[in-house]
């Protein structure tokens, strides 16, 4: 038999678990694919367009516009990573069969990816046909544009197609190393140590050039210390969501006063990193988010006014952040799937013993609240720093800080529906059947 | 008198009939075994009896009250306040410690914290289990981990214990201390035992023998 006809005959069988992967992965792939075509369509157009489109119609902010459809590709790659994982003890333990055929474990875990680059191909495809006929509509029919020149060039269309295949296949492969198959089964190597502590410096000093700006130290390079500054603070952000998590978990687990918060407060404490990877775009999300509302209050108290390039130009911003937030908490949903299929057995028994199923399902919300506070919270302070500045009328001010709360609140919002789309669940995990199972 | 009664109770789970009419009546402070060969609706009836899933047809009647018509919430809050459930692998929340796992209930049942930790420690202690309180299941023994499955069961001082293989997975040293500290504990509590098992030195323990075969109670012996 060779390797492909193997990964065919994989590919056929599977669990429920399994093809809810196939499809999310694809989905993932297929998101991935648009924002990258649009960044590259973006890059592709010429000279002056309708006011209305906002700053896709300026030549001077179009790379601007296509860096933001990049970056939309970190929470969809989030995503990915944590798909990866779902059903991944499914799958292996599929595979432990191989290994028992006398397969090594590098070639086991390479088929394992190959499964994953199978869907993320299919939704490329589909993805790429979306964005094709999508943008041919939206010229024809709101611009009246000719719809005749092709929107993506072909060379970089296909590049981002491969490149969205091989962003999943490596995730497949990173994914995989939580799980070791052995011939004789599958042993979850997840990690239980905390993430360290020191990563909360990098924010911290990102922090630093940005507060003296604020109090009115005079510096040196003024613009290169502002932009390291937020540089810095954006990535250690990212860094120490993680340890944001496990500390907040560690907080509410000590000071819990009820069952369901003590049970999603060590739950979240022993497996920190799924939602840290969340929250760390989920945070990125809320500082820019927050960020944006300095822009916003000083562009309203400067012209008393916003034009239809700015407004278009501050709504594409507030929707990217909100997909961007939706996508990253929609892994989160897929990470409850797993604890759900893990603690099956253990929530039933608690079940027999005369748990409500709400208070149950309260357990699987306050993960999300605990998980998403700090970090959101953190994320919104570290927002409003950058751009802080001294406004004609200082009433304005009010309209950043607003727009702080807002952006913490959606970002725990998120969070919070991500793990309240996960509860349908929760029926079939603790049913009384799943007693009888080990 | 009767405590925990069932009529002529029958389920099925598609084709497979589990139980065909089982009639049982257990006594108060009464300890039963329920026994007999695998897959002959052993769990199936202790479920039906504790109320976690109801007959098709037939009667559950628990201390006077019909139970297998109440609903889904009100057949929850009589299993919080009247029972107490072990299983065979001691299912503890593996992210607690041992000590945590035995308060779970009382937590749920909206004590305080360090109330309900005090009292799971003292159960731990009857349990011959203090030494492992602040351990995570992980940690312990198929013996340890059961016998902190039952100060869980019993810290809320149930009227009735079910226990399903609760030494099933144990050698019969471990089996015999699990075995032992739970009945001598229920005795003091004054609580009813239901113990669904295969094992004839645990049924010897029992006041009373209950075998089913093929979804029907086949005999009881005394
Ligand atoms: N949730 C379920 N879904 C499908 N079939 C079930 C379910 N629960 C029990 N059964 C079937 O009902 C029959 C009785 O099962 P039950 O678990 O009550 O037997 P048992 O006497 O406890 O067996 P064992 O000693 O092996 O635990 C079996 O044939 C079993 O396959
Ligand atoms: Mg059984």
């Amino acid at each position: 038999m060779t390797f492909f006809q193997v990964a065919g005959m994989l590919g056929r069988g599977g669990s429920r678990a399994e093809r809810a992967r196939a499809r999310l992965v694809a989905a993932g792939a297929a998101l991935a694919t648009c924002f990258l075509f649009g960044a590259a369509n973006v890059l592709t157009l010429n000279g002056q367009l309708d006011d209305r489109l906002g700053p896709i119609a300026n030549r001077g902010t179009r790379p601007g516009v296509a860096f933001a459809f990049g970056l939309m590709i970190l929470p969809v790659a989030a995503f990915l990573y944590q798909t990866g994982r779902l059903a991944s003890a499914d799958r292996e333990r599929r595979l432990a069969a191989l290994r028992l055929a006398g397969a090594t474990p590098g070639e086991v875990r390479l088929l394992g990816a190959l499964e994953t680059t199978r869907s993320a191909a299919l939704g490329t495809v589909c993805g790429a046909i979306a964005y094709v006929l999508l943008e041919w509509s939206i010229r024809g029919l709101l611009l009246h544009l000719p719809t005749t020149a092709a929107g993506v060039p072909p060379v970089p269309g296909l590049a981002a197609m491969a490149l969205v295949i091989a962003v999943a296949t490596v995730s497949g492969l990173l994914a995989g190393r939580h799980v070791v198959t052995s011939p004789l089964g599958v042993i979850r190597r997840a990690t239980r140590r905390p993430p360290g502590r020191y990563v909360l410096l990098v924010p911290v000093l990102g922090c630093i050039p940005m507060v003296a700006l604020v109090v009115g130290v005079q510096m040196p390079y003024r613009p290169f210390a502002i932009l390291l500054g937020a540089g810095l603070s954006a990535v250690g952000l990212m860094l120490s969501a993680s340890r944001l998590v496990w500390a907040s978990a560690r907080i509410a687990g000590r000071r819990a006063r009820s069952a369901e918060t003590l049970l999603a407060a060590r739950a979240l404490e022993a497996d920190t990193r799924p939602w840290g990877r969340t929250m760390s775009i989920l945070g990125l999300a809320v500082a820019i988010g927050s960020g944006t509302g300095w822009i916003q209050a000083g562009f309203m108290d400067a012209r008393h006014t916003l034009d239809p390039f700015w407004l278009t130009s501050f709504t594409l911003v507030d929707l990217a952040l909100l997909v961007g937030m939706a996508v990253a908490a929609a892994a989160l949903i897929t990470h409850q799937a797993e604890y759900l299929m893990e603690h099956g057995p253990v929530l039933a028994t608690l079940r027999a013993a005369g748990v409500a199923d709400g208070e149950l399902r309260r357990v699987l919300t306050r993960q999300g609240i605990i998980a998403a506070v700090l970090p959101c919270s953190v994320a919104a302070l570290i927002g409003l720093l950058p751009l802080a500045r001294a406004l004609h009328n200082e009433t304005w001010a009010l309209w950043p800080v607003t727009n702080a709360v807002l952006m913490a609140a959606l970002g725990v919002l998120a969070a919070t529906l991500a793990t309240k789309a996960s509860q349908h669940r929760l029926q079939r995990a603790v049913s009384p059947g799943r007693l009888r199972t080990e | 008198m009767t405590l925990l009664e069932a009529r002529r109770i029958e389920k099925a789970f598609g084709r497979t009939r589990a139980l065909r009419g089982v009639s049982v009546a257990i006594g108060s402070g009464e300890i039963v075994a329920i026994t007999g060969p695998s897959g002959s609706g052993k769990s199936t009836l202790l479920h039906c009896l504790s109320g976690i899933m109801c007959p098709e047809t037939g009667e559950v009647h628990y201390d006077g009250r019909r139970i297998d018509t109440l609903d889904e919430a009100a057949r929850t809050r009589l299993r919080r306040e009247a029972f107490g459930v072990v299983f065979q692998f001691g299912r503890l929340v593996p992210e607690l410690t041992a000590a945590e796992n035995v308060a779970l209930p009382l937590l749920f049942g909206g004590n305080g914290r360090e109330e309900s930790a005090t009292v799971a420690r003292a159960w731990l202690e009857r349990m011959d289990a203090l030494d492992v309180a602040d351990a995570r299941p992980g940690e312990l023994s198929g013996g340890q981990l059961q016998r902190v499955a039952v100060a869980r069961a019993l810290v809320t001082g149930p009227k009735v214990v079910f226990a399903d293989e609760p030494t099933g997975a144990l050698d019969s040293v471990a089996g015999e201390r699990v075995l032992g500290l739970l009945l001598e504990a229920a005795r003091v509590n004054g609580s009813t035992v239901v113990i669904v098992t295969h094992d004839n030195r645990v049924a010897a323990h029992a006041d009373r023998e209950i075998v089913v075969r093929d979804g029907a109670a086949a005999g009881v012996v005394v």
